[in-house]
């Protein structure tokens, strides 16, 4: 029955609950004026049937504060670990583009020193065809297709 | 009976809705990419062009390594901050 909540304004509960209470003790001052007093019994049934309904509505009531505080202390800390987790990326991908940097430059000077040394390196050894097959088949091992 | 189970369901549908949405983390763009394919060494009987090869390979290798470390980090430092959440 907590959806009335929506329906309703809360103010009204309050109203309800204060109009019961002053119904049920108003009932000892009616019982004692003619005319009134044979419908003094409905009233109080009515308004201790409101005050209960009253009460309970106003339990929800504190119930939705209570969740509604909850929900929106838990949206802060989602938009700060959703801005913490931007910032890890933004940490984690540095360090991998750096350290990339790091083995092209690497590979660089690696490749240079080939170039550098190569007439050397072609003239004290030639590579037979099949270490290069060999080779081959170890790299392209398993090989996405 | 029937009326029963309607109510029962109107008054759990407070108990249904989740008013708080979370996205999933995304990655960064630099390692959504798959990583490079090893090259086959061209036939010859040049040792240099073997090593060049070789090291091509090497770097190849490397830049895979760095990018399955990095997803590892990702891993844990996004747990860490959606575990942080409570």
């Amino acid at each position: 029955m907590m959806w009335l909540l929506s329906l309703i304004p809360n103010f009204v509960y309050h109203l309800l609950l204060l109009a019961s209470i002053v119904a049920f003790g108003s009932c000892y001052i009616l019982k004692m004026i003619p005319f009134i007093s044979t419908n003094v019994e409905i009233i109080r049934v009515i308004s201790v049937v409101v005050m209960i309904f009253s009460v309970w509505m106003e339990g929800g009531i504190a119930n939705e504060t209570k969740w509604a505080a909850r929900v929106a202390e838990l949206e802060i800390k989602v938009a700060k670990a959703e801005k913490e987790a931007a910032e890890a990326n933004g940490k984690i991908e540095t360090v991998y583009v750096d350290r990339v940097k790091v083995v092209k430059e690497v590979q660089y000077v690696v490749q240079s020193r080939i170039d550098k040394n190569a007439a050397k390196l072609d003239l004290t050894c030639k590579v037979d065809p099949l270490a290069i097959e060999i080779l081959n088949q170890a790299a392209l091992l398993g090989v996405k297709k | 009976m029937k009326s029963v189970i309607m109510l029962s369901l109107i008054f759990l549908t407070g108990c249904i809705a989740t008013p708080v949405a979370r996205n999933f983390p995304s990655a960064p763009p630099s390692l959504t990419s798959t990583c490079d394919q090893l090259i086959a060494a061209p036939i010859t009987d040049k040792l240099s062009v073997l090593i060049s090869n070789v090291t091509t390979n090497y770097e190849k290798y490397h830049e895979c390594s760095y990018k399955v470390d990095a997803w590892n980090n990702w891993y844990i430092e996004q747990k860490k901050i959606f575990e942080s959440v409570k």
